[in-house]
């Protein structure tokens, strides 16, 4: 046997542009619309340059389709390409390793469309949209972003779809490829549940966006402009006993340093890192305890909150979260995305009660220079008094009595002076309270620190968890009294009580609303139902975070345990489940394979369901009685029924003994199903009617 | 040595799988399409769409991204179902197509190929031999298909088995069928120019002439002979004067009309090899058909020498065509 091979005639052209691919017009329009929708998801972490490029890429395109411009030579196609590597080069600098590698994918999808020449160029187009869809994953993970990513990747399948398909109808393919979809999403939820998810492989590189939330340096007036901004910083879920608002006091970050303008965190070593064992040991577990699970969003920070004085739930936590001695919890990684991770906090106990405060003298330094009224303030309390509480007491009653105004617009301070604010302006928010609270005490003696985290939080009805917003951020301070460890003093307290009650007061809400800048929907609609709607949705979101995106390995093995009981370990039910879905499809093969060998008549079936339909409301018949008698028994329940029943058993009889050719048998079981179905309706007319009468049937 | 080691194992599985196939599907006229005629694999696509997934799963599980897993799990799931539908949208399918075809080489020649299906089908490509595709978009109704097909070698063939192929609905996997029917196809040597040598005229000059003239060139020749009369023998050659007279039909025979001269002989023809001189009798037949000419044609064969009387007609034109088409070489066998 010799093979022929026909060689290609021509060199290049021939074997690059196959003139039998040839695409429509609107399919090529199409392509259009998909990549359009498809560079949208990426839309906020693309640069500007990328955007325009691709819009430019995009219109023409669109020109080139509809044949107003030709298509580009080598030459012009090679030297956008190349503008956009040197420019991805530039950019790659500042927006890091992912946006680098997401801006190259990119570019190379906008720029595909023009080297449309063979089936190959249209897959590679189907999966590197595909991939811009899961990369923007990374970006965010909200329902409803899921939603708008389910709904353009079945676009991008309808689109692929449209392909292989005659039809010329969009909505066809549309529906096709959400059938598809619908259709594939029960597996994809089981593989989902059961197949074993795995730690990273290797280190990635992390999106590299703006840190929000607190941070570890705080100047004076910091806060406040966290303050205004309603975005989300972490939900609580308590398992059972919910703490007083005044008792929600999120530490996040203890700052010990102090420079004269701005309070700073002393750099940690591995000995800060507390090891759960020896805190459970040091805690009095029979004191109050509140266990809680929390939802970080992504702050792109380290950071996490937990009530003093808290330890993990599972150790096994610790491969993710760690907490230091001072009480406070971080992420081992930036916070990237959703975490989750459940806590128990004994907030009777005593925060750090066997630290060894040799070093106290770390707690005491201040920058003796910036505040010279304050030092001597100081000084004056401390030959005053000699008790340590009663100088906490004073200055806390000082903060009382006087005219002290806790506001969000405190007047500016010249080099963020604490005396100016303590004697003159007297008007400030937490962290101007805190911060010359911490300093005073320092130099009076006292070892003291300032905490910065978040106060409080609001509940979510629908969904029964707290959501807790930038704006609830705090700031207070806390001093060291021996055998008592770390005491938390709020001076905030002092000035506003109902801040630390119940939050933001009316007055101070004024104060936000007038200050916010951005706009805000809520403010253009009110009314009570639309909040109950916020809340739902909030809730939803909620639901989806927890359930969703931060189910781990861990939840993953705590669901087996729950399904199959402990002993089962986690990697064996992973295999059982696989086995029993593979085992699933090749019962379904079988049963397939069987059925397209071996198909039971219809028409028979027909038979014997009606037959047994009538047994059911006491017809049976016997083999002895005649078909005639059966009818006549049946006509004195319902003589419609019987009539019905009359010629459906003449069509059986026609198929079961009757030379039919293969077309009058077709007719004829066709006639069946009519009246088959005829019967079935008779049937249950009459039952309903017969109940409803309460009449006895039979 | 290795590429003609490769050949040898080609032809082996190829031998193979090919007496396999003829087990498993014969030659039948109407064919309907399961399981059992119906192979299906993941195209080069679907390959590469695995491998996106294992894509997927390596950037959520790096990112632990719950929403990038499931997008791979989806994507695995939706893999499994366009198998399911591949599949679907080909089972069920009946094709039928028999009978004898003609043509000449090189030409192309349209087996008719009925296609039906209780539901809506799409997206089909359909070939007997490599280079002739016919797409079908869709079937619903019973719909006969043209299906190409071209020979390069004259003789009766055995038409390839049918295949039908379909990527429908994303292209990730194929399946396809290969269907025995039982059609031949007779396909005639290529004519080929010559100059007539039993007359010593170019035929092309000759049927250049007014139509007058040529068939002149058969009444005015000489009576030559009385014959019994014979089946198939036109009409007009009959004596009708012995007929009127109550004797033996006879026909008359012409001077010109002697079976040794029309009666091509694949002898005479002036090509050298044997292929080149069968196409010149096939020129020349063709020719004579279109002049109104009778003849015979003279092929020794391989067992036998194959005469066919002189006559005339579509029918006599196809037998000698036929005869042409089937003829062997003798130096093959010697």
């Amino acid at each position: 046997m010799f093979l022929t091979k026909k060689l290609p005639l021509n060199n290049k052209n021939t074997s690059r542009k196959n003139p039998s691919f040839v695409l429509s017009q609107s399919f090529k329009h199409h392509l259009l619309f998909i990549q359009l929708f498809n560079l949208l998801t990426l839309i906020t972490e693309l640069s500007l340059w990328f955007i325009s490029l691709s819009v430019i890429c995009l219109l023409w395109q669109f020109t080139i389709n509809q044949k107003i411009l030709a298509r580009p030579t080598n030459f012009i196609k090679s030297f956008v390409s190349v503008a956009g590597c040197i420019l991805l080069v530039i950019t790659a600098q500042n927006t890091g390793v992912l946006l680098g590698m997401i801006h190259l994918l990119c570019l190379a999808y906008v720029l595909k469309p023009f080297e449309l020449n063979q089936r190959k160029d249209l897959y590679q187009l189907v999966v590197q949209g595909f991939f811009i869809l899961a990369t923007a994953f990374i970006f965010s993970q909200s329902i409803y972003f899921t939603v708008v990513i389910f709904i353009i990747a079945v676009m991008n399948l309808a689109w692929l779809h449209s392909y292989f398909s005659a039809e010329q109808k969009v909505n066809y393919h549309l529906k096709m490829a959400l059938k598809l979809m619908l259709q594939s999403l029960p597996l994809a939820i089981v593989l989902f549940l059961f197949f074993p998810k795995l730690s990273p492989l290797w280190h990635v590189p992390v999106a590299n966006s703006a840190k929000t939330g607190l941070s570890d340096k705080v100047t004076i007036g910091d806060i406040s402009t966290l303050a205004l901004s309603n975005e989300l910083a972490f939900r609580v879920e308590f398992d059972n006993k919910i703490p007083n608002y005044n008792e929600m006091y999120w530490r996040t970050i203890v700052l010990d340093q102090f420079d004269g303008t701005s309070w700073h965190r002393s750099k940690k070593s591995k000995q800060d890192i507390v090891n759960t064992k020896i805190l459970s040991q040091q805690l009095d577990l029979t004191k109050n305890q509140i266990s809680y699970q929390v939802i970080a969003e992504p702050s792109f920070q380290r950071w996490l909150f937990a009530l003093d004085v808290a330890r993990l739930d599972d150790v096994k936590q610790n491969k993710i979260v760690y907490q230091l001695k001072d009480q406070t919890m971080l992420s081992r990684d930036k916070i990237a995305q959703s975490l989750s991770y459940s806590v128990t906090s004994f907030i009777d106990n005593p925060i750090e009660l066997f630290a060894n405060l040799a070093s106290s003298s770390e707690f005491l330094t201040i920058d003796k220079q910036s505040n010279p009224l304050l030092i001597s303030y100081a000084e004056k309390l401390r030959h005053e008094f000699s008790d340590q509480k009663t100088i906490v007491n004073q200055v806390l009653s000082t903060f009382r009595l006087q005219a002290y105004r806790y506001t969000l617009n405190p007047p500016s301070l010249t080099n963020n002076s604490l005396d100016e604010f303590f004697f003159d302006t007297k008007a400030g928010f937490c962290e101007h309270y805190a911060s010359s609270f911490t300093y005073i005490m320092r130099a009076a003696g006292i070892p003291a620190r300032m905490v910065v985290g978040y106060l409080g939080g609001q509940f979510n009805t629908k969904g029964n968890y707290f959501s807790i917003l930038q704006r609830d951020a705090h700031a207070w301070s806390e001093v060291w009294f021996e055998g008592q460890g770390w005491v938390r003093v709020d001076p905030t307290a002092a000035v506003d009580p109902s801040r630390v009650e119940q939050g933001f007061s009316s007055q101070l809400l004024l104060e936000k609303e007038s200050l916010s800048t951005y706009f805000d929907i809520k403010h253009y609609l009110s009314g009570a139902w639309l909040n109950q709607l916020m809340l739902q949705f909030e809730a939803l979101d909620y639901q989806w975070t927890k359930l969703v995106i931060s189910f781990s390995q861990e939840k993953q093995k705590q669901l087996f345990s729950q399904w199959f009981g402990d002993k089962i370990d986690y990697v064996s039910v992973s295999i059982i489940t696989l086995s029993f879905i593979i085992s699933a499809l090749c019962i379904f093969f079988a049963h397939w394979w069987i059925n397209a060998t071996y198909r039971y008549p219809k028409w028979l079936m027909y038979y014997q369901q009606t037959q047994q339909k009538l047994s059911k409301i006491g017809f049976e018949k016997g083999h002895e009685q005649l078909q005639r008698d059966f009818n006549h028994q049946i006509s004195k329940f319902d003589v419609q029924l019987s009539e019905y029943y009359q010629q459906f058993i003449l069509t059986y009889q026609k198929i079961a003994y009757q030379q039919n050719t293969k077309q009058q048998k077709l007719i004829l079981i066709e006639q069946m199903k009519k009246q088959y179905k005829q019967i079935n309706n008779r049937l249950k007319a009459k039952v309903i009617k017969n109940k409803i009468s309460g009449q006895a049937i039979n | 040595m290795f590429i003609h080691f490769k050949r040898k194992i080609y032809h082996y599985v190829n031998h193979g799988f090919n007496a396999w196939l003829n087990r498993r599907m014969p030659s039948k006229a109407n064919q309907r399409l399961a399981q059992n005629n119906i192979f299906i694999l993941p195209t080069r696509f679907g390959v590469a769409f695995i491998v996106f997934i294992l894509l997927l799963f390596i950037l959520g599980t790096n990112y632990q991204n719950n929403l990038i897993i499931i997008m791979c799990y989806l994507f695995s799931s939706l893999f499994l179902t366009t198998m399911f539908y591949t599949y679907f949208n080909m089972a069920g399918l009946t094709i039928s197509a028999t009978g004898v075809y003609n043509g000449f080489v090189e030409e192309t020649l349209f087996i008719p190929v009925e296609i039906s299906s209780q539901n809506v089908k799409q997206s089909f490509a359909i070939n007997f031999t490599e280079h002739h595709k016919v797409n079908l978009m869709s079937v619903n109704k019973p719909h006969i298909l043209n299906v190409p097909v071209q020979f390069n070698t004259r003789g009766k063939h055995t038409l390839n088995r049918l295949i039908i192929k379909s990527e429908f609905p994303l292209g990730l996997f194929q399946c396809w069928t290969k269907l025995k029917f039982d059609i031949d196809v007779i396909c005639y040597p290529k004519p080929l120019k010559c100059v007539d040598v039993t007359q010593g005229v170019n035929l092309d000059d000759a049927n250049k002439r007014p139509n007058g003239e040529s068939s002149h060139r058969i009444k005015g020749e000489d009576f030559y002979e009385l014959k019994p009369y014979k089946i198939g023998e036109p009409l007009s050659h009959i004596a009708w004067k012995h007929v009127a007279k109550g004797d033996l039909w006879q026909t008359k025979h012409y001077s010109q009309s002697q079976s040794h001269y029309n009666v091509l002989s694949i002898n005479d023809m002036p090509s050298h090899s044997w292929e080149n001189r069968v196409s010149n009798l096939c020129y020349l037949v063709l020719q004579y058909q279109q002049a109104g000419i009778e003849y015979g044609l003279q092929i020794p064969g391989k067992v036998e020498h194959n005469i066919i009387a002189i006559n005339s007609g579509e029918n006599h034109l196809k037998q000698c065509l036929t005869a042409l088409a089937i003829c062997d070489s003798p130096q093959i066998n010697t």
